[in-house]
């Protein structure tokens, strides 16, 4: 009989006292289970060692939530000096209104910010603040889009029931008409649009924004008195440094952050324009742990570490190199490879593979090879990566493809 | 409602009945003869087990008859179609002993897939709830055991209809799921295995769209829940 790895026996132990071992996004199951470990023991800069000790160079920053490398020396340092006189108060700590001023400062239209734990607890807050701005109650968002574990949004399928739905409208992400369809069907009760920056779903390709898609939306929001809210919670720091609506040119009224805020560290922020202040302050908002000043602290460091390294174009630009070159081995080896999203999150689609049978084979002998690919979700650039490290994991790519043809055969 | 939803209330017996002549489909299938059964939904709280004839159950009486192993069908289908009915109780018997039948082979595990797989599309065709959620899906999923081949299959067919079988299938999936044993496999068909755990300590291996199966294994895992199995 096989003997168990590490990583197997920590699961098997896990899911006598937790359900499904391990739960959501992070679940083997929504992996490949046979080939990616279940635990990790330790990470630093692009790579991440196992609990059976494999060192994986990686891809994946935490699903987006890590930015600036593992365990990055400039932000442990700043969390670790806050976390020298605690943590978590009876107040907040000074460092709140840092952040706060920070974002207000790097983000152009916010003129406020209030911060939380994870993204949903703040796209869902932020959409009741929609509501109580406008008085209205539908919400109009792009179908397939993932927004968070709240019931309005979530992608899965238990616990639902019909109304958790009823004021929720869907149109296909760069469909103007459709969108246009919706909010003169329910004129008047339409309180908010929300969106990602560019349409990054689960199991297929990421879509950018067709041409004039945001102007289209954004004059389509003021026809309507609509507020036009930026899910920024995945992008966020990795399109540009002041926001993903400057790399396409357009001004949301809210937008939410999270993962790469923190660079691993738990918080996500809201920033608003002034005029929805007053609804905002009407819309309860609390949690145990949301004051918590290490986690700003670490916020606050990255951040600044993205204004002064220009973070969000150099992982822009590493991803280039990567993606130019992965699209390129496919090709000599007689694939038709596309890198879609933009280049520092971007997600790898072979022509004609939709059930992703070849992209599973690819991320499988990737894995072999220890470079941890996923072949069911967005992958990221870090910005602990160098030109180096991409080459090195390039050259690891070109020697595996002869076996991926004779696998697609 | 829709016209392609049933009542609810009924559903459950009716995917009972689909699930008893998926079961006698391949029983017959492996044995060489005839299917005798064919169900049907009639009025009056009752559905006939056999499309010409043959026994006919109310609901209720159909529901108990797989919980307890026995129930009372209507008099007149027994006095009218003795012979047919005589052969439907045998089948019937046949079928609970494969629920009751500890060691696995090959035949007990196609027949009791079948059998979950009938409640299954039934509750993808006909229940509101699943079939909203499968209404954006198409394709194949097909199951099978490490060693013994393919076990069952099912897929949207033209008319969107959700169907599935048994036989070897020349057609390519979207989605494949190995069962690395035969008592896995057995498991898997009654409900019994852990969808988020086995997959993950090599009992069960998956390739292809994976949505495809979260989704279907959702709506089988909704059917099961709902439908009384023997005991």
């Amino acid at each position: 009989m096989k003997k168990l790895t590490r990583s197997e026996s920590l699961f098997l132990r896990a899911q006598k006292v937790i359900p499904s071992g391990i739960y959501g996004h992070l679940a083997p199951v929504s992996g490949l289970p046979d080939c990616f470990p279940h635990y990790c023991e330790k990470a630093r800069g692009h790579t991440f060692e196992d609990v059976d000790g494999k060192r994986w160079t990686d891809f994946m920053c935490g699903y987006g939530a890590v930015l600036h490398g593992f365990s990055n020396p400039e932000i442990e340092t700043a969390a670790n000096s806050q976390n020298a006189n605690g943590r978590v108060f009876n107040q907040p700590a000074e460092v709140m209104i840092e952040l706060a001023e920070e974002l207000t400062k790097v983000i152009d239209f916010a003129d406020w910010a209030v911060f939380a734990k994870n993204g949903s607890d703040l796209t869902t807050w932020a959409i009741r603040v929609a509501r109580e701005h406008s008085q209205r109650p539908i919400v109009v968002k792009a179908k397939g889009a993932y927004h968070g574990v709240d019931a309005w949004c979530d992608p899965g399928l238990g616990g639902r029931i019909e109304s958790d739905r009823q004021d929720i409208r869907e149109f296909e992400w760069n469909d103007f008409g459709q969108l246009e369809d919706i909010l003169n069907q329910n004129q008047d009760n339409v309180a908010c649009v929300i969106l990602t920056p560019y349409h990054h779903s689960s199991f297929g390709p990421s879509v950018m924004p067709a041409e004039g898609f945001w102007s289209e939306v954004r004059s389509l929001c003021n026809r309507d008195g609509v507020l036009l809210i930026l899910d920024e919670v995945r992008t966020g720091g990795r399109l540009h440094d002041g926001g993903s609506h400057r790399y396409f040119g357009f001004q949301p009224d809210l937008s939410i952050f999270s993962k790469a805020l923190g660079n691993g560290y738990s918080i996500s922020a809201c920033v608003g324009k002034r005029r929805y202040e007053k609804s905002s302050m009407e819309v309860f908002l609390t949690g145990s742990c949301w004051n918590d000043a290490v986690a700003m602290s670490a916020a606050l460091c990255s951040l600044r570490i993205s204004q002064r390294d220009g973070v969000a174009e150099s992982v822009l630009r590493k991803g280039r190199f990567f993606s130019n070159g992965l699209e390129k081995i496919a090709l000599n080896h007689g694939f038709s490879l596309s890198m879609t999203g933009p280049s520092s999150m971007p997600y790898p689609w072979f022509e004609g593979d939709n059930d992703l049978f070849l992209l599973q084979s690819f991320c499988r002998l990737a894995a072999a090879e220890g470079l941890f690919f996923h072949p069911h979700h967005n992958w990221f650039i870090s910005n602990a990566h160098n030109d180096d490290s991409l080459s090195k994991a390039l050259n690891q790519v070109n020697r595996f493809m002869p076996m991926l043809r004779e696998a697609s055969l | 409602m829709d016209q392609n939803e049933i009542d609810p209330v009924r559903l459950i017996p009716w995917s009972l009945a689909r699930s008893i002549f998926g079961a006698s489909k391949v029983l017959s299938d492996l044995s060489g003869g005839n299917c005798v059964l064919e169900p049907k939904l009639m009025d009056r709280n009752k559905i006939s087990l056999s499309k010409n004839g043959g026994l006919i159950f109310t609901d209720a009486n159909l529901m108990k008859m797989s919980e307890k192993g026995f129930a009372y069908p209507v008099l007149s289908s027994i006095v009218s179609y003795p012979v047919l009915a005589f052969k439907t109780f045998r089948v019937l018997k046949k079928i609970e002993a494969l629920y009751r039948q500890e060691s696995p082979n090959i035949e007990q595990v196609k027949i009791l897939m079948r059998s979950g797989l009938e409640a299954s599309v039934t509750y993808a065709n006909h229940h509101h709830q699943s079939r909203m959620l499968m209404e954006e899906e198409k394709g194949m999923i097909i199951f099978s055991v490490e060693e013994f081949g393919v076990i069952g299959w099912v897929r949207r067919n033209k008319m969107g209809i959700w169907e599935t079988g048994s036989e070897n299938f020349n057609q390519d999936a979207s989605v494949y799921m190995n069962f690395k044993n035969l008592n896995l496999a057995l498991d898997g068909t009654l409900g019994k295995l852990n969808h988020m755990v086995e997959p993950a300590i090599g009992n069960i291996f998956i390739k292809g769209r994976l949505p495809l199966l979260e989704k279907f294994g959702f709506v089988s895992r909704t059917a099961l829940r709902e439908i009384p199995l023997p005991r």
